[in-house]
C-alpha cells in the first residue's frame, strides 16, 4: 500500500516535470518578444543586451528550463509583467476563490448525480429513467458560458433575484456571498450532475449484468438487496475515476464561469495572462492547474484502493 | 408416486430479432430425494436454460412460457409464483442451491466470501443469529476443505484460486442445507485433477446429506463417472433418458448412439476410428418442427419428418427414447452400418528422420516491478524441455494449467527465444537465431490454433486469411497459381472453395478450424503445433477435425505437436505422449505404455483423474487421489515439482530435482523411484 | 459441409453485406429521437453549404440607422450593436462550427490513432515515451490547454483545428493503445507473426482495419465536445477573430445587449446546444449500431 502510493507519487512527479517541460517549450515558441513585452518596447540596445544575457536569452532551451525550473520548484515563478507582483503573490490570491467555488460545486454534484443515476438505472425504461436521462443527456451539452448568460438574463436582470456579477467571501458577508455565487454555483454543477448520472446509470446496468448477480439471485436474495448490496458496490467504483476527473477539470474549468460572472478566480487570470502575453504568469497557472489536478488524479487512484478490494489484495 | 421435484412440458422462449423461438420445448424431468442426475447436452441443447427456468431465473429477452414444476412441500406449480415473491425466494437458495460454470466472475468481487456464505444462510435459515450464522459458514467452509477457514472468513474472492474459488461456491450453495444442488458445467472451467477433487467432495457431501444433486455438463466421461440417471438432451428436448448403465450399453437414441461413436476414449485401442457427426447442431431459430436431430442421423427415414409429437416413449422399462423408430428398425439399420465402410483408420507414414531435436530448452521470464522496472524476479516457465520428434510422428504434450505447454510451443515457433538450449529443426539449430535468419525456418512450421473465433482477422476473408502465407513467402508464381493453391488449400481441409469470399463470423466453429488448418498448410509445413485445436468446439464436431488431422498427416507425411489437457483426445492422435508439470518434464512415453503403465505418480494421478465415457469400465478404475491443486507457477516447490502433492514423497524429493532417465524401452521418466 | 456453387455464394454474400448495412441503419434509426437527430444534423449541414442563399442579409454589413434591434419581422433574431442581421450571422457562423469541428475530430484522430497504435504494438520505451507525453497533456485541463495553445496558434479556423485537435488527441492514443493490446494478444496476429509478416502489414493490414469501429464510435462521440470547446473558445475571444461570426463569439458579443435584444446572445447557444446534443445522440446510436454484442454476433 504504501509503496503503491510511494510509486504513484514519483509518477505524478515525473508527469510534472513533462508538464513543466511542455510548457516552458509551448511558452517559448511564442510570437513576439518576451523582452519587449516586459519593458514596454521603449529602450535602448544596451539595456537590451543586459537583460537578454539576465534572462539567459542567449543559452539554449535546456538550460533556460532548469534554470526556470530550479526557481519553479522553490516558489518562484518569476514577476507577472501585467501585474508588475511576483506570479505566486498574483495566483495565491486567485486560487483559493476557485478551490472554493470548485469543492462547492463538487459537493453539490456528487450525492445528486448518484442518486438520479441509480433511480434511472433501477427504474430503467420507466418514465424516471427517460426523464432522468434525456435531462442528462441534455445538460451535458449546455455550453457553461451561455448557461451562465441565460441565468444572469433571467434571475438577475429580468426578476432581479440575484447579483449579477462579483465575488465575496462567505465570511465577509454571509448573504451576499450566498447571493452572488448561487449562480456560478448552478452552472458548474449541472455538468456534473449530468456526467455522473450518467456514469452511474451505464455502470450500474453493466454490473447487473456480471455472473455474481446472477449468483445473488439464485440465492434467493430480495432484488432491493441485490441491487444495494451487490450491484451498487461494484457500480460506484468506475464513478470514483469520474468524481476525480471531474474535480480534477473544475480548476480549468470554471474560465466560463469566472468570465461571465466577473469572479476574481485562476480562470480569469489565464486569459487576462493569455491576452495580454504574460509568459511567466501563464506558465505559472498552466503548472499549478496541471499540479492540482496531477494530484486530484494520485488522491483518486489511492481512494480506489482503498476501497476496492480488487485492487487491495491483489 | 410422487418426486422431490418434477417438470412436465417446460417451454422457455427467447426474443431476437423481434422474433420468439423456443429455447426448450416441453423438456420433462424429474428427480428424487440424494439422487445424483446428469444432464448431458451440446452448447445450445437447453441444458442450462432448463435450470434457470425452473428457478425462474431466466432473463429477459428470454421467458418461461409453460410448463409445471412442482417441488415437494411447495404448493402447486413453481411456475404460478411470482419470481420476486416469498416463495420462489426461499426456494432459491435454501431449498435449490445452483453453482455455476465460471467461478472467477460468480462471486461478488468486493464483498468478503465469509459475507457471501453467511448472507444465503441468513437469508434460509429463519432465527438464526448472526453469531451462529458465523460459525456455521466457517463450519461449511471446512467442509469443503478450505484450509484456515477462520482466517479465511474475511477474504475477499479474488485471493483464492479457480479452484478454491468454486469450493466456496459449493460451501455457499450448500451452507443453508437445500433439498438439491445443480451444478452447471461447475467444473467445466477447472483443471482435471481439481476437477475430479471437486466433484468427488460433491458426491460425498450430498451421499452424507442426502441432497440430490442434477449435473449439467457436455462431458459423458464424467456423468458416466458419477450420476446414477441421465438425461440427454439435444435441440432444446430431451432425446433419451434412463439410468447410467442403460444409456452407455443399452443405447437407444440416434443422437446417443451417434455420440458414443464420436468420442475418443482413454481406453480406445490404438486404431479406432471416431465417427463424427455430420453437420452442425440446429440454430434454436431454425429448428424444424419434427426430430431436430434429423438432419445429421443416420437412422433417419422418410417416417421422421411426419412425426411431430416429439415427446419421449418408454421403450423398455424405465428406459425413454425420443425416437420414433422401433427397437427392430434402430437394430436392423444398426447391423447396415456397420458395414458401412467408414474408411480405415489413414496410413501413416512413420520415418527415421528426426523432425526437432529439443535439448535442455529453458525459458524464464523477468518480472520487473516499480517505477524503473526492476527486475524483482522470474517466472520459471520451463526448464530442462529434451525430446526428439520423428519425421511423420505425432507427440502429444498434456499438463494442467501453469504447466508451460504453451511456452513450449512458443518458443519451438520461436515467438519466444529461449533462455538456453537447443532447438534443432532438420539438423539445424534455430533457438538462437534473429528475426531475419529466422525467415526460411518460418513457413516449414506452423500452428493451429485453440480459439477458432480468435484466431481468423475478422476483417479478413477466408480466402485471402489461407493465401496470406503464399503471398508473404513467394510461394505462388502468377495471380492464377495462387488462386489455384489457395482453392486445393480449401477442398484438402474439406470446404468449398467458393466460401473463400466470406469473412471469418459467417463461419461456424468447426469451419473456421477448418480454415484455420489451411492456413496452417499453406506454406507446405514439415511440423505443424496443434495447440488444444478441437477443446473449443463441439463434442459432435470434434471428431471431424481429428479425423481431418489425421488423414492431413498420412498423406503429407507432416510431424505434430499436439497440445491439449483432454488426454483421451491427445491418446487417440498421439503416437507418443509428453507429461509437463509447472514447466518440467514428468515423462515421456508411447501412448499405449503411458496408459497400461504409468511410471510416475503425477501420471497416474492425471489418468485417474480423467473419467472414461463407460459406467462398468468406470467402476472397475482404480481412484488415486492427490491433495491440494496444482500451485501458481511463481511459487514452484523445490526439489521435484510435485513432491508437496505426492504420495511417495521423501527428503529426496524436496532436495533434488529428478532427472528424466530411460526406464527402460524408450519410457523416461523423471522421478527418484522408477 | 452445404455445397454451394460459386454464384450463389457470391449472391450471399452480396446478400449478407446488405443485410449489415441494413441491420446497422435498422439499430442507428430504431429510435426516434436519432432520427430526429440526423434530420437536424443534415439541416444544418444545409443551411450552412447554402449560407449564401438562404440568410436574409449579408451578415457583415453594417447598418448604422438599426443598431441592437430585439425581433421584428425584417429581422427575426433583430441585429446587433452595429446593425447586423442576427440570424444571417448564425447562419453563416454554424461553418465555422461545423469545419472547426469535424477538422479537429480528424487532426486528433489520424495523430492519436498511430501514435496509439505505435505505443501499444511496440510497448517498452516507446509506449514509455508516448504514454507519459499523453498523460502530461492529459492532466492539463482541455480548456486551459487549449487557451494556452490559443496564445501560441493564435486564432483562425486551421489553427483553432489544430489547437482542438492537439487537445482532444489524448482520447484517441489510449482508446487505441488499449485496442492494440488487446488485438495483439489475439491468435490471428501471432498467426500473421508467424507466417513472417513485418510490424508494419501487421498493424496496418490487420490491427487498423480491426480497430475501425472503436475508431469511429470514438469520433461520433468527440465531434460533439469539439464544437462545444470551439465555441467556448472564441466566447473568451480567443478563437475566431472578428468580425467572422462564429456562434461561440456572437453569444460573448451579445452579452452587453441582454436587455435590448437577449436573443442576440441567447439564440447561438441555442443552437450550439442542438447541433451538439443531436451529434451526441447520433454517437451514441452508431456505437450501439456498431457493437457487435448488441446486433448478435460474435
Amino acid at each position: 500500500m504504501v509503496r503503491y502510493i510511494l510509486q504513484r507519487l514519483g509518477q505524478t512527479i515525473l508527469i510534472l516535470l513533462i508538464v513543466s517541460f511542455m510548457t516552458y517549450l509551448l511558452v517559448d515558441f511564442l510570437p513576439g518578444d518576451p523582452i519587449a513585452a516586459m519593458t514596454g518596447g521603449e529602450i535602448s540596445g544596451e539595456t537590451y543586451d543586459r537583460l537578454y544575457h539576465e534572462m539567459n536569452m542567449d543559452k539554449p532551451v535546456l538550460v533556460r528550463y532548469v534554470l526556470w525550473l530550479k526557481d519553479a520548484v522553490t516558489g518562484n515563478f518569476g514577476t507577472s509583467q501585467s501585474y508588475h507582483m511576483p506570479v505566486t503573490s498574483v495566483i495565491a490570491e486567485r486560487l483559493p476563490v476557485t478551490i472554493y467555488l470548485s469543492l462547492m460545486a463538487f459537493f453539490i454534484s456528487v450525492p445528486l448525480g448518484i442518486v438520479f443515476g441509480i433511480i434511472s438505472a433501477v427504474r430503467r425504461g420507466t418514465a424516471a429513467d427517460t426523464v432522468v436521462t434525456t435531462t442528462a443527456n441534455v445538460c451535458c451539452c449546455l455550453p457553461q458560458f451561455w448557461l451562465g448568460i441565460l441565468f444572469l438574463y433571467l434571475l438577475s436582470m429580468m426578476l432581479g433575484w440575484l447579483p449579477a456579477s462579483g465575488f465575496v467571501w462567505p465570511w465577509e458577508n454571509f448573504v451576499e456571498s450566498v447571493r452572488l455565487t448561487i449562480m456560478p454555483l448552478l452552472c458548474l454543477a449541472v455538468g456534473g450532475i449530468a456526467s455522473i448520472a450518467r456514469q452511474t446509470r451505464s455502470s450500474m446496468l453493466e454490473v447487473i449484468r456480471q455472473d455474481y448477480i446472477r449468483t445473488a439471485k439464485s440465492k434467493g436474495l430480495k432484488e432491493k438487496k441485490v441491487i444495494y448490496v451487490h450491484a451498487l458496490k461494484n457500480a460506484l467504483l468506475p464513478v470514483i475515476t469520474l468524481m476525480g476527473l471531474r474535480l480534477g477539470g473544475l480548476v480549468g474549468g470554471s474560465v466560463f464561469v469566472e468570465n461571465v460572472f466577473v469572479i476574481p478566480g485562476m480562470g480569469s487570470l489565464l486569459v487576462n495572462a493569455i491576452n495580454s502575453l504574460d509568459i511567466p504568469l501563464i506558465q505559472g497557472c498552466v503548472l499549478l492547474i496541471a499540479a492540482f489536478s496531477s494530484v486530484i488524479n494520485l488522491i483518486t487512484d489511492i481512494v480506489y484502493v482503498i476501497v476496492d478490494p480488487r485492487i487491495r489484495v491483489a | 408416486m410422487s418426486h422431490l421435484l418434477e417438470v412436465k412440458d417446460l417451454v422457455t422462449t427467447f426474443r431476437s430479432d423481434g422474433k420468439e423461438f423456443n429455447a426448450i420445448e416441453g423438456v420433462s424431468l424429474h428427480l428424487d430425494r440424494g439422487e445424483i442426475v446428469g444432464i448431458v447436452g451440446e452448447s445450445g441443447s437447453g441444458k442450462s436454460v432448463t435450470m434457470l427456468s425452473c428457478l425462474q431465473l431466466i432473463s429477459s429477452p428470454g421467458r418461461v412460457a409453460g410448463g409445471d414444476v412442482r417441488l415437494e412441500g411447495v404448493e402447486g406449480n413453481l411456475l404460478d409464483h411470482d419470481a420476486e415473491s416469498e416463495t420462489m425466494r426461499q426456494v432459491r437458495g435454501g431449498r435449490i442451491s445452483m453453482i455455476f460454470q465460471e467461478p472467477m466472475t460468480s462471486l461478488n468481487p468486493v464483498l468478503t466470501v465469509g459475507y457471501q456464505i453467511q448472507e444465503n444462510l441468513m437469508l434460509h435459515t429463519p432465527g438464526i443469529s448472526a453469531e451462529d450464522a458465523r460459525k456455521r459458514t466457517v463450519e461449511a467452509m471446512k467442509m469443503v476443505n478450505i484450509p484456515d477457514a477462520e482466517s479465511r472468513f474475511d477474504y475477499y474472492p479474488q485471493q483464492f484460486s479457480g479452484g478454491m474459488r468454486q469450493r466456496i461456491m459449493i460451501a455457499m450453495a450448500m451452507a443453508p442445507r437445500p433439498d438439491i444442488l445443480i451444478a452447471d458445467e461447475a467444473t467445466t472451467a477447472l483443471d482435471v485433477t481439481t476437477q475430479a477433487q471437486l466433484l468427488e467432495m460433491i458426491r460425498t457431501i450430498a451421499k452424507e446429506t442426502n441432497t440430490a444433486v442434477i449435473m449439467v455438463t457436455h462431458n459423458l466421461g464424467l456423468v458416466a463417472r458419477y450420476a446414477e440417471r441421465i438425461y440427454v438432451m439435444y435441440g432444446g428436448h430431451v432425446v433419451e433418458t434412463a439410468s447410467c448403465r442403460k444409456i452407455f450399453h443399452e443405447t437407444q437414441h440416434p443422437y446417443t448412439r451417434a455420440l458414443l461413436r464420436a468420442i475418443p476414449r482413454l481406453d480406445d485401442p490404438k486404431d479406432r476410428i471416431l465417427i463424427p457427426i455430420d453437420g452442425l447442431p440446429p440454430v434454436p431459430s431454425q429448428r424444424p418442427d419434427y426430430c431436430p436431430f434429423y438432419a445429421r442421423c443416420e437412422y433417419r427415414c422418410d417416417r421422421c419428418k411426419e412425426h411431430k409429437d416429439y415427446s419421449m416413449k418408454e421403450v423398455k422399462p424405465g428406459h425413454f427414447s425420443a425416437c420414433c423408430l422401433t427397437e427392430k428398425e434402430l437394430a436392423d439399420r444398426e447391423e447396415e452400418l456397420k458395414h458401412k465402410d467408414y474408411g480405415a483408420s489413414p496410413e501413416r507414414h512413420l520415418t527415421d528422420k528426426d523432425c526437432l531435436v529439443v535439448k535442455d530448452v529453458r525459458k524464464y521470464f523477468p518480472v520487473y516491478k516499480g517505477l524503473f522496472r526492476q527486475k524483482v524476479g522470474e517466472v520459471k516457465a520451463i526448464e530442462d524441455i529434451c525430446f526428439t520428434l520423428k519425421q511423420g510422428e505425432t507427440l502429444g504434450v498434456v499438463g494442467e494449467s501453469g504447466c508451460g505447454k504453451t511456452t513450449l510451443a512458443r518458443c519451438i515457433m520461436r515467438m519466444y527465444e529461449p533462455d538456453e538450449g537447443q532447438i534443432i529443426f532438420h539438423g539445424e539449430d534455430v533457438a538462437h537465431k534473429k528475426d531475419r535468419e529466422l525467415k526460411p525456418y518460418r513457413p516449414q512450421v506452423s500452428m493451429i490454433f485453440q480459439d477458432p473465433f480468435s484466431s481468423l482477422d475478422p476483417r479478413q476473408n477466408a480466402g485471402s486469411i489461407v493465401g496470406e502465407s503464399l503471398l508473404i513467402h513467394k510461394l505462388s508464381s502468377d495471380r492464377a497459381d495462387y488462386e489455384q493453391k489457395v482453392d486445393d488449400l480449401f477442398r484438402k481441409v474439406g470446404m468449398d472453395p467458393a466460401m473463400k469470399d466470406r469473412v471469418a463470423h459467417e463461419f461456424s466453429g468447426g469451419q473456421r478450424q477448418r480454415i484455420g488448418i489451411a492456413r496452417a498448410l499453406s506454406s507446405n509445413p514439415s511440423l505443424i503445433i496443434c495447440d488444444e485445436p478441437i477443446s473449443a468446439l463441439d463434442v459432435s464436431i470434434q471428431a471431424q477435425i481429428i479425423n481431418l488431422l489425421e488423414k492431413i498427416q498420412a498423406e503429407m507425411g507432416i510431424s505434430y505437436i499436439f497440445i491439449a489437457h483432454d488426454l483421451a483426445v491427445v491418446k487417440h492422435i498421439s503416437d507418443r505422449i509428453l507429461v509437463m508439470y509447472l514447466g518440467r518434464v514428468m515423462e515421456i512415453a508411447s501412448c499405449d505404455e503411458l496408459y497400461e503403465n504409468p511410471l510416475h505418480p503425477y501420471t497416474q494421478v492425471l489418468l485417474s483423474a480423467i473419467p472414461v465415457a463407460d459406467p462398468v469400465i468406470e467402476e472397475k478404475r482404480e481412484a488415486v487421489s492427490v491433495q491440494g491443486e496444482v500451485p501458481s507457477i511463481l511459487k514452484r516447490p523445490s526439489g521435484c515439482p510435485f513432491h508437496n502433492r505426492c504420495p511417495k514423497c521423501t527428503d529426496k524429493c524436496v532436495k533434488e530435482t529428478p532427472v528424466l532417465h530411460d526406464a527402460g524401452g524408450g519410457h523416461q521418466v523423471a522421478c527418484h523411484f522408477c | 459441409m452445404s455445397q454451394t456453387n460459386s454464384k450463389t455464394a457470391e449472391q450471399l454474400i452480396k446478400e449478407h453485406k446488405a443485410k449489415h448495412r441494413r441491420q446497422f441503419l435498422k439499430t442507428l434509426f430504431s429510435r426516434k429521437i436519432a432520427v430526429a437527430s440526423f434530420v437536424i444534423v443534415i439541416l444544418m449541414i444545409l443551411a450552412a453549404l447554402l449560407a449564401g442563399v438562404i440568410s436574409p442579409y449579408d451578415p457583415n454589413v453594417i447598418s448604422i440607422t438599426e443598431r441592437t434591434q430585439g425581433p421584428s419581422v425584417a429581422h427575426l433574431l433583430g441585429t446587433d450593436e452595429f446593425g447586423r442581421d442576427v440570424l444571417s450571422r448564425i447562419i453563416y457562423g454554424s461553418r465555422i462550427s461545423l469545419v472547426v469541428g469535424v477538422l479537429a475530430v480528424m487532426i486528433a484522430c489520424v495523430i492519436g490513432t498511430l501514435a496509439g497504435m505505435v505505443a501499444g504494438f511496440f510497448g517498452g520505451i516507446v509506449d514509455d515515451v508516448i504514454s507519459r507525453i499523453a498523460e502530461a497533456i492529459r492532466v492539463i485541463p482541455q480548456v486551459v490547454l487549449a487557451i494556452a495553445l490559443c496564445a501560441v496558434f493564435g486564432g483562425g479556423i486551421v489553427n483553432m483545428a489544430i489547437i482542438l485537435g492537439i487537445s482532444n488527441m489524448t482520447v484517441y492514443i489510449r482508446m487505441m493503445r488499449s485496442q492494440v493490446l488487446s488485438i495483439k494478444e489475439r491468435d490471428y496476429i501471432m498467426a500473421g507473426k508467424l507466417q513472417g509478416n513485418s510490424s508494419a502489414r501487421l498493424m496496418f493490414r490487420h490491427i487498423l482495419p480491426n480497430s475501425v469501429s472503436p475508431i469511429i464510435v470514438t469520433m461520433t462521440q468527440q465531434i460533439g465536445g469539439t464544437i462545444l470547446s470551439e465555441a467556448g473558445l472564441s466566447f473568451l475571444g480567443l478563437g475566431i477573430s472578428v468580425p467572422t461570426a462564429s456562434w461561440g463569439s456572437l453569444v460573448a458579443g451579445g452579452r452587453a445587449y441582454l436587455l435590448t435584444n437577449p436573443v442576440y446572445s441567447l439564440a447561438p447557444g441555442i443552437c450550439i446546444a442542438l447541433l451538439v446534443i443531436c451529434l451526441n445522440t447520433l454517437g451514441d446510436g452508431v456505437r450501439d449500431a456498431l457493437d457487435p454484442r448488441l446486433r448478435g454476433e460474435i
